[in-house]
Order: structure tokens, then C-alpha cells, then sequence
């Protein structure tokens, strides 16, 4: 069953809304800190803004993607690993979507974005899958007896709660792994997306992982073109 | 620059697929002039919070500038651990430098030598097992 197709036009739009916000938000936090890399923040601020409310996204999208290379070169790569680069990664095909000439090309970037958003959660469910430590509980117990991610002392207890962990680090794998079944039905995609927003929140609260929560947000609306549009259709036939 | 984007385009997303060992930043202060492995009184750069409330838990869903920055850190801390790059010393060094200069390492004195160290602690069996991997000393000129 497939909700209303969501056109690719308002897809764009919203992801473009959410992805500048996303970015405009980063900016600023690394305005706060007073970066060394002031001079290239500032400027981007300014363009994820513009790029948010959909003004010139062709010539935003272009200095916003240039911005995000010159930053990876002076941090040695990303500054906050995933998220930075699906944030880049969705930005190269929205601004795609802007200034290829053919339809279909712009159509096949932005399904490109969406197969990667579903690429990043089936395949960490694969590799976590891969491993033992996971399957058995050990993994997530590490995680939050010394790893660098538990963002308050108290969490570390969490460490003990074997059973529990097991029972999470086994959920937390299933949904990673059957996620792309929800591509058969546009309520199921809906609902599995709401799960994985929840799932972002929860990491944010627990690991501090909150520059995930909205840049995976903003790939959303083409993940939801991506199913009704191209996926439904051909489920149909 | 095709070099720094295919990673983006083609990217691997094996988030948390394996937990290896977690570095941790620290820092110390001596009187200027002192050895470079002198015995000093660690302190852990940024110390988590004993607990958070929900309000800051929300709050810091829109804005967690230290938090990025501090996993930035310890992100080129667990890299530099990996392979040593002089670029990545280079970085942590300025950071430490500039949370000196900004005031962010408590109790520690512009005129004092500045002591930094990786320690690293990993699982051994069911225990957990810690070690200094890394120490820098920044000379109390650096801060002025």
C-alpha cells in the first residue's frame, strides 16, 4: 500500500529546508566556540540560511558543498564522521537535482541519496551483525562502560544491566536490518522512518549524537519520493 | 578534492561495528621548566557530568558545541593512536592550548607548564584495563 506521491519538487524543497537548518544550526555551534575556523563558518552560516529558504540553491548548494570540502581538508576529514558526510552527501544531490539538465538524471542522483540512506542503516546492521560482540550483548555493554560516547557518569551503570543490553543491541540490529522491507509499503516506511528518528533521539540523549538526528532527518522527504515515486510503481506492475 | 569527496559519495556506514579501546584527554599543570615526564596531578579534559536532567538532555539536542568538540578531540586522539600523523598531534596540541587560554582547564595557571596525555582503556577479558599512550608537554610560553 503506498500513501500520496510525494513529487520530487516538494521533496527537494523540504529536504533542502531541513539540511540548511541542519547546517545553519552547525555553524553556529562552531561560531560559539570561537573555531579557528571562523572565516570559513561564518560565510557558510550565511549560505546554509539561504539555502534553507530555497534562495538560489544551485549557486548556495555549489559554495555550501565547496565550504565542505575545504573544512574536511583542514580537519583531515570529516569533524563529525557520519554525520558530515551523509550531511555532504545529500547536498551533492540536491544541488544534482538543481543543475543537471535531464529529468531523469536529477531523479537518479536524488535515488541515489535515498538507497544511501537506506545503505546506512542496513549495512551497520550487517557489520554489527558480523559481530560476535554484538550478537552477544558485549558490544553495547562496552559502549557504555568506557567508550568515549555515554554523555553522563550515571549511564556508565547501564553497563551492568546485561540482559537488557542484550535485549537492546538485539533490537537495535533487527531494525537495522529489515529497515529496507519497508521500502514494500509507503505506511510501513512512514512508520519504520518514525522508528528511526526515535532511534537518532535516543542516541543523541544517550551518546550526544545530536548532529545525526537532524542531517539523517533531512534526507527523509527523498527517502519518502523515493518510495512512492520510483519503488511503489514498480511494486505494482 | 575528488580524494576527500569519495568517501562521501561511496561512504562504508559501519557505525559502531566494532568498540575498541576509548581514549580519554588529561591534562596537568607544573611549575615552568619542569621534566616532560615529571609526576603530576591529572585531570580529565571536560570531565562528563555526573548526571543530566532532561531539560539539558533537550537542550542539547539543538545546541552541544563542547560535546562535538570534545568527540572531535577524542576522535583525533583515537586516530592519532591508530597512526601517528604530526598534523593530528599538531591539532590536539592547539586545542589544549586554546582550552588553556580560554579558561576551560580549571585551576590551571597561564605561567605554569601545561602537561597533556592519551590514556587509553580497552577491555582485557572482564575487566577493563588502562594505559598511557601519549603525553606532551607545553611549555608555560605558549600561553602568553
Amino acid at each position: 500500500m503506498t500513501l500520496s506521491v510525494l513529487s520530487l519538487a516538494p521533496a527537494i524543497r523540504s529536504s533542502e529546508a531541513l539540511l540548511g537548518s541542519a547546517l545553519a544550526l552547525q555553524c553556529a555551534q562552531h561560531l560559539s566556540l570561537g573555531a579557528c575556523e571562523r572565516p570559513w563558518y561564518a560565510p557558510r552560516l550565511v549560505l546554509a540560511l539561504l539555502f534553507a529558504c530555497g534562495i538560489a540553491p544551485a549557486v548556495t548548494g555549489a559554495l555550501l558543498l565547496l565550504t565542505s570540502v575545504v573544512l574536511f581538508a583542514r580537519y583531515d576529514g570529516p569533524y563529525n564522521g557520519g554525520s558530515d558526510r551523509m550531511g555532504t552527501l545529500l547536498l551533492v544531490g540536491l544541488w544534482f537535482a538543481h543543475v543537471l539538465p535531464v529529468p531523469a538524471w536529477r531523479a537518479a542522483a536524488l535515488a541515489y541519496v535515498a538507497v544511501q540512506l537506506i545503505a546506512s542503516y542496513f549495512l551497520a546492521g550487517v557489520a554489527k551483525a558480523a559481530n560476535p560482540a554484538w550478537r552477544d550483548g558485549r558490544a553495547l555493554r562496552d559502549v557504555f562502560a568506557f567508550s568515549v560516547y555515554p554523555v553522563s557518569r550515571d549511564l556508565r551503570a547501564l553497563a551492568q544491566r546485561r540482559a537488557w543490553l542484550t535485549a537492546l543491541g538485539w533490537g537495535v540490529l533487527a531494525f537495522e536490518l529489515v529497515f529496507p522491507l519497508a521500502l514494500l509499503d509507503g505506511r510501513a516506511l512512514v512508520m519504520a522512518l518514525a522508528l528511526a528518528f526515535a532511534f537518532h533521539l535516543m542516541n543523541a540523549a544517550l551518546f550526544g549524537l545530536d548532529r545525526f538526528v537532524w542531517v539523517w532527518l533531512a534526507a527523509y522527504p527523498l527517502l519518502l519520493w523515493f518510495q512512492s515515486a520510483l519503488i511503489a510503481p514498480l511494486l505494482r506492475r | 578534492m575528488l580524494q576527500r569527496l569519495w568517501p562521501v559519495l561511496l561512504p562504508s556506514w559501519r557505525f559502531f561495528d566494532t568498540i575498541g579501546p576509548a581514549p580519554r584527554l588529561e591534562w596537568a599543570c607544573s611549575p615552568p621548566g619542569a621534566a616532560a615526564d615529571a609526576p603530576v596531578r591529572w585531570q580529565e579534559f571536560r570531565p562528563l557530568p555526573e548526571r543530566r536532567s532532561f531539560a539539558g538532555v533537550l537542550a542539547s539536542l539543538v545546541w552541544a558545541p563542547r560535546r562535538n568538540e570534545t568527540l572531535f578531540l577524542l576522535g583525533c586522539a583515537e586516530h592519532l593512536l591508530e597512526g601517528h600523523s604530526a598534523a593530528l598531534e599538531t591539532r590536539l596540541v592547539a586545542a589544549m592550548r586554546d582550552a588553556w587560554l580560554a579558561g576551560d582547564l580549571p585551576g590551571a595557571a597561564r605561567g605554569d607548564d601545561l602537561h597533556v596525555r592519551i590514556v587509553v582503556t580497552q577491555r582485557d577479558g572482564e575487566s577493563l584495563r588502562e594505559h598511557q599512550a601519549w603525553r606532551r608537554l607545553i611549555s608555560a610560553g605558549a600561553a602568553t
